[in-house]
């Protein structure tokens, strides 16, 4: 819900209710009997939200529009049902091979075929095919025009959810992470906890992906210092994530799982600090009030190498792998401190 | 040793492989639901090739449940819209509702957004049927039966041809997800020690974690005689892959071994190796079979962590002291955790 209330999320509320009302409207003045096509080809084209630039959106928003339109056209022109048959094969044919070899055209390719069936099954009465045609590309021409709310500030508005995003899904790695060293039955249900792991880290690297592709984007109309400034937090997520896979060997490496309980407490300090951490970067990047501290974090660290000291060193098969961890939690508490001094300006702390 | 491959095939060159077995599936399925609907069908309309279409998204992990999963979706937006043409008289205010919800369920859908094609596809299939269903030329109050029964047998041919049109072997496929996965990170470890192009190949390595690894295995239902043994290679392989990012995080963070020639040379002469048994691996995805393997393993490591052991501090109190050390002993280790996962890996498949 961290993403409700943003400038991006409210712009694609009112253009998904404009649209509906748009083609709801145009469909009941239109009284024509295959006005339908408006309304499904107006609320289908409103769901592309590939493009990472205002202009590649609507590009990619009229190509799939019209590219859809003409094959239900065509589709509708052809009376032989077994060349009908054999049309429909060729074009899923080609849309599903472009689907498979080109991942990002996945939708677009899907839409087009979809609008190929349901008009090769949708007999239209003779004479009104123009009309098919007409009434698809009208329902695309409201779902492209009405991307306009998306005009002022496209690249920031993008690349701000996408920092949050990313950020909110650090946190369910650590989160994970943690679990698989705080729950005693992971041993018993590894597939369980590093299934959960491997979709934190998926989504986490998708988001960063797609971050990465706005920020390139963008570095062509944003000023030096914004260049400069989104360059720092993706090498910064980098870090974040590389830290935390750094300090997730911990669990790999050790033989006997009940050693851990001998540092629970800290360990679920430690987890619950680092997430607090983070939120205090999403309530700046939200422009909440925040107050970005690792103290407590640092505290828990602390706990951790004193408990390691008078126990898990002589307690634990593998000394070894607890030093290296106390050593990537303590580096992760500094890049956050560094995080928090160089990408986030010291006026905008209590803003 | 010989390499298993004088020329390893590049990651670039393995992310094309063609997709014509999924591809002749949906092709043949839209062709013979178009055919029978045309012949056969109840209500005349599109619901059929829709829901064989439809059903046929579905990946490679689990097919007839998702199918099944699918086909109640649909189901359950035609009878809703059924229940809504009936019970309220008004069309223009059926509409509105449908049309809520749809921007309700994209409105979600975007939020919690980036999903994965399949997530956001189930996602839309309730809202987008039940537009069909509403926003359809024939009355739904007329033809709900025949709907259903249309939706059915549109099922049917959906699950049937991916099981009898040029059906997936989930060994193969999880050969072409696995093969440029490892050959990404065989890339990887090269960079790691060179530092040539290391960006750039880690990229590849999280490109292709998110678009080539089979992370269908791990669905729910799926086949459970072959689950144990995929997802032994799947946490496996994904382990190798968080070793690797700890590793270039360590370097990342200045870890350096330069002033020891000798160290410098155990971690190349114990990276190659690493690489070698990585390529071992690509051979058995890709051939069936693993080559010659007979060799000593372990001496290299020992040898390396003994040279290590007359570099660090002797108790763990001095090494702490010491971040320059501690970052060379932290990527031994990790060296050590990416030889254990390898050669645990390379023992299934002998």
């Amino acid at each position: 819900m961290d993403l409700l209330f943003s400038s991006l999320s409210i712009k694609r509320f009112i253009y998904v209710i404009l649209v509906a009302i748009l083609a709801c409207i145009g469909m009941v003045y239109a009284h024509h009997h295959e006005a339908y096509w408006l309304v499904w080809s107006a609320f289908i084209m409103s769901l592309i939200t590939t493009g990472d630039s205002f202009k590649r959106r609507v590009t990619t928003i009229l190509i799939t529009g019209f590219a859809a339109a003409f094959v239900a056209w065509l589709a509708s022109i052809i009376q032989s049902p077994l060349l009908l048959a054999l049309y429909l094969f060729v074009i899923t044919i080609i849309c599903v091979s472009l689907a498979y070899r080109r991942p990002v055209t996945f939708f677009q390719a899907f839409i087009i075929n979809l609008f190929a069936i349901l008009s090769a099954c949708l007999h239209v009465p003779f004479g009104s095919e123009l009309a098919r045609f007409i009434f698809i590309c009208g329902g695309v021409m409201i779902a492209a025009l009405l991307q306009m709310v998306f005009y002022p500030y496209f690249i920031r508005n993008e690349l701000q959810p996408y920092l949050v995003i990313s950020i909110r899904n650090l946190k369910k790695i650590n989160k994970d992470i943690f679990t698989c060293l705080l729950q005693p039955d992971y041993p018993d249900n590894v597939y369980l906890y590093e299934r959960r792991l491997h979709l934190a880290k998926t989504n986490f690297l998708r988001a960063l992906q797609r971050l990465r592709d706005i920020t390139i984007l963008a570095e062509m109309k944003l000023s030096e210092s914004e260049k400069a400034s989104h360059d720092t937090w993706l090498s910064r997520l980098n870090e974040l994530f590389e830290n935390m896979m750094d300090y997730s060997q911990l669990r790999r490496r050790i033989s006997d799982y009940s050693t851990l309980s001998l540092c629970a407490e800290e360990l679920a300090g430690i987890s619950r600090e680092i997430g607090v951490c983070l939120d205090a970067i999403i309530a700046h990047l939200k422009r909440k009030k925040f107050f970005p501290n690792t103290n407590k974090l640092n505290e828990y660290i602390q706990a951790l190498e004193r408990q390691y000291h008078q126990v898990l060193q002589v307690a634990s098969p593998e000394p070894l792998a607890f030093v290296l961890f106390i050593d990537s939690l303590t580096t992760f508490s500094k890049t956050m401190e560094a995080l928090y001094a160089n990408a986030i300006p010291a006026s905008s702390h209590l803003s | 040793m010989q390499m298993p491959f004088q020329h390893p095939v590049t990651y670039r060159e393995l992310t094309s492989v063609s997709p014509l077995r999924q591809v002749c599936s949906v092709a043949v399925a839209v062709f013979i639901a178009f055919m029978v609907g045309y012949l056969y069908s109840f209500g005349n309309e599109f619901w059929i090739p829709l829901t064989a279409f439809f059903v046929s998204q579905t990946t490679r992990g689990t097919p007839l449940r998702q199918g099944m999963t699918i086909f109640l979706i649909m189901v359950c937006a035609i009878l809703i819209s059924f229940l809504f043409i009936l019970l309220i008289k008004k069309i223009v205010i059926v509409y509105a509702i449908v049309a809520c919800i749809f921007t309700l369920v994209s409105y979600l859908a975007f939020i919690y957004r980036p999903q994965s094609k399949q997530t956001y596809f189930m996602t839309m299939l309730f809202p987008v049927t039940l537009l069909f269903a509403v926003f359809s030329p024939v009355s739904v109050v007329a033809v709900l039966q025949d709907r259903i029964f249309d939706t059915a047998i549109g099922a049917l041919i959906g699950i049937l041809c991916r099981f009898v049109v040029l059906p997936v072997k989930l060994d193969v496929a999880f050969s072409e997800g696995v093969v440029p996965t490892l050959a990404a990170m065989n890339e990887f470890m090269e960079a790691l020690m060179t530092k040539n192009n290391l960006a750039e190949r880690r990229l590849q390595v999280e490109e292709s974690l998110i678009d080539m690894y089979p992370s269908w295995i791990y669905e729910v239902g799926f086949n459970r005689g072959l689950r144990s043994g995929f997802r032994f290679f799947l946490v496996n392989i994904e382990r190798v892959s968080e070793v690797l990012f700890s590793m270039d995080y360590l370097i990342a963070r200045g870890m350096d071994v330069s002033h020891s020639h000798e160290l410098q040379r155990h971690l190349g002469i114990v990276m190659q190796k690493n690489q070698q048994l990585l390529l071992l691996l690509i051979q058995y995805f890709n051939q069936g079979k693993i080559g010659e393997h007979m060799q000593d393993y372990t001496a290299d490591m020992n040898e390396l962590e003994n040279i290590l052991r007359l570099v660090i501090p002797d108790n763990m109190e001095g090494l702490m002291l010491s971040p320059a050390l501690l970052l060379i002993t932290a990527f031994v280790r990790d060296m050590r955790d990416l030889r254990m996962l390898l050669l645990d890996l390379v023992k299934s498949v002998a």
